[in-house]
């Protein structure tokens, strides 16, 4: 009975084609619009998520300075106040998973013909594991290459390209501000950041080297930041505080001094990034849902008028025997099939524009099962929602008036 | 089918409602019993009311007032969908229009109160293909209505009336649209039918096709005027030359 009747649909709907196409683009083009709004979506959704993951989970950044000074806010870290011993002391605190000084500065890297400029990061050995940079070859720093100011260098994946090109750079020797430095390892690649800068373009070296040997230091021990791994279980907000507390105590403040440091969350402007994707691609969805109900009224609009047109038909079938129902699964079968043939023709415009913009405007884009899931959705559920009336009132009528109707 | 069919009305009546206009009365206090079997034939001119109570007959309508029993049930009790299996089993219909589905085939045309029955697809093809050889149109299956004559359409259409063997074929006009060599067919093919146990009703307004009933029930100004029985055999004599 079901075959007979998508067959008859299929022969209604196929007598007036051009009709149905024109009918139907209105629910292509929505579909499309919204299969291609969740693809981007989820795209940049997915990008900024693993930014972020990037970063390393619970970081925080400490810097030297006040924030403000006399009403005067100067930048972070001008007035050097941290020192190794400060990192050294939020180590022991309970919030705290791992510490890692910095000192750092951007000067020429170079090797053989080639010359980098580059940021070059003096730190211990805990760098690695509290931004999480990971050594894809060679090995990374150890604490005796802290201990002994050791000339050696891990690269990011940038500066090994453009110093070494394809050949590995491990056990070559590259000049930093002049000295030799031995290369022993390359970090595995994190792509760049929301901002589009690349950050895989930097060096590591011991921290000991880079404050006694590349870029001296007017201030004898300090720092210039010092980058904080928040314990899992506290969390960010537990472990500020802690360190709040203790970098007062230990800088002697007085309870209406301000602070002479201050702390930053590194991932909460990506988590601000995220946010905004979220709300664009929310919006985005209002927009393609709006197309869609644009094209369900189209829907609605044509059934009617089909329904206006059979009437006789209608009267015919309710004089040998057709019930209500039978009337209005009939003509519900119609609006459905024209929406769920544009639902799958949509789905395949929205998954090749989707195709496109990651192709040709390197747009993030995530096509999934779920893409599917939903164009049959809206699909049926715009044939059933906008079909519904003009089915039902084919089925109200009384079959004597609908079979006068000339 | 099974249900045998006596059909009978009381004090029936039937007022169209114009949209702003006071009620127009179409049928007032018809009063009329049919047994099974029956050859009726209901004449009277246009706006007499003979069409009105053919529908209401048919249940393809509901009247304003009266009663109507079919095997002794009051119709007035029933609901939409009731009322669709009685037009689907126990009546079949035969229109001046022919009111064939255009974009069908004749097969599917034939088949489709099988398939509101709830039959398989199997005994609808079946079935309807044994009706047409029956109406004399074999071998046309495939054909479309607008491919065929107006008298091989009242044959579709008649075929289609006898899907699932109703007690009752209503007819209304159903040589209206057809010349007097064709009418005289789709008439033989009525006759035949009765004659193996089909009740039928017929509105017309022509007194040779009136002639084939065996009872002739006339309205004029929505009221029962004249209740009698035809001689079959004038009618017989009458279409045999």
């Amino acid at each position: 009975m079901f075959t007979t009747l998508i067959a008859e649909a299929m022969r209604s709907l196929g007598a007036n084609t051009l009709r149905t196409l024109l009918a139907m683009l209105g629910m292509i083009i929505g579909v499309a619009a919204v299969v291609l709004m969740l693809a981007v979506g989820e795209g940049s959704r997915l990008r900024v998520a693993e930014t972020i993951a990037t970063l390393g989970r619970d970081i925080l950044n400490i810097y030297s300075g006040t924030p403000a000074v006399a009403g005067v806010r100067t930048a972070a870290g001008s007035a050097p106040t941290l020192t190794r011993a400060d990192a050294d002391a939020i180590a022991q605190l309970e919030s705290v998973q791992a510490v890692a000084p910095a000192h750092y500065g951007n000067t020429q890297l170079q090797y053989g013909g080639s010359n980098w400029s580059s940021s070059v990061f003096g730190s211990t050995p805990e760098f690695s594991e509290v931004r999480n940079w990971e050594v894809a070859s060679g090995a990374p720093l150890d604490d005796g290459d802290l201990r002994t100011a050791a000339q050696k260098v891990v690269l990011g994946a940038t500066v090994a390209e453009n110093l070494f090109g394809d050949a590995s750079p491990l056990g070559k020797m590259l000049r930093i501000k002049g000295q030799p430095y031995e290369v022993i390892g390359v970090f595995r690649p994190k792509g760049s950041n929301l901002d589009g800068r690349d950050q895989d373009d930097l060096v590591w070296v011991p921290l000991t080297a880079a404050q006694g040997k590349l870029f001296g230091n007017p201030f004898p021990g300090t720092v210039r930041f010092i980058t904080v791994k928040a314990s899992a279980e506290s969390g960010k907000g537990v472990a500020e505080r802690d360190i709040t507390a203790l970098l007062r105590q230990r800088h002697r403040l007085p309870a209406d001094a301000e602070n002479d440091f201050s702390i930053r969350d590194i991932t909460a402007s990506a988590e601000s990034a995220a946010q905004a994707a979220q709300a664009m691609s929310v919006l985005l969805g209002a927009i393609a849902s709006v197309s869609l109900l644009v094209g369900g009224i189209g829907i609605m609009n044509i059934m009617l008028v089909t329904v206006t047109e059979r009437t006789r038909e209608i009267g015919v079938r309710r004089a040998i025997g057709a019930r209500r129902r039978d009337i209005l699964l009939q003509f519900l079968l119609e609006s459905l099939l024209i929406c769920l043939t544009g639902g799958v023709l949509g789905a395949g415009l929205g998954v090749g524009g989707a195709w496109v913009a990651a192709e040709f405007f390197d747009t993030p884009v995530v096509v999934d099962l779920r893409t599917a899931v939903a164009a049959f959705g809206f699909s049926t559920a715009v044939g059933l929602f906008f079909g519904y009336y003009p089915a039902h009132r084919a089925a109200a009528m009384q079959p004597v008036e609908a079979l006068r109707t000339a | 089918m099974a249900a045998s069919g006596s059909l009978r009305v009381e004090a029936l009546s039937k007022n169209y409602l114009p949209p702003g206009c006071p009620p127009v009365p179409v049928l007032h206090g018809v009063s009329l019993a049919f047994a099974p079997g029956d050859y009726v034939a209901v004449m009277g001119p246009s706006g007499s009311g003979k069409s009105t109570f053919l529908a209401l007959l048919g249940c393809l309508d509901t009247p304003s007032g009266g009663h109507y029993w079919i095997d002794g049930d009051d119709v007035a009790g029933l609901d939409s969908d009731a009322l669709s299996a009685l037009r689907n089993r126990v009546f079949g219909f035969v229109f001046q229009g022919f009111h064939l589905l255009p974009r069908a085939t004749l097969l599917d045309n034939v088949a489709l109160p099988m398939l509101y029955a709830g039959r398989s697809r199997r005994e609808r093809h079946a079935r309807a293909a044994e009706l047409l050889a029956q109406v004399g149109l074999a071998g046309l299956e495939r054909r479309y209505p607008t491919q065929l004559s107006g008298g091989q359409q009242q044959r579709v259409a008649i075929a289609r009336a006898l899907a699932n063997r109703p007690a009752w074929l209503l007819a209304d006009e159903p040589t209206g649209n057809l010349d007097s060599h064709t009418s005289g067919e789709i008439m033989a093919i009525f006759d035949r039918l009765n004659a193996e146990g089909l009740a039928i009703v017929l509105v017309t307004h022509e007194a040779d096709i009136a002639a084939h009933a065996r009872r002739l029930v006339r309205f004029a100004d929505g009221q029962v005027i004249e209740d009698r029985p035809l001689d079959p055999a004038a009618a017989t004599a009458e279409s045999a030359p």
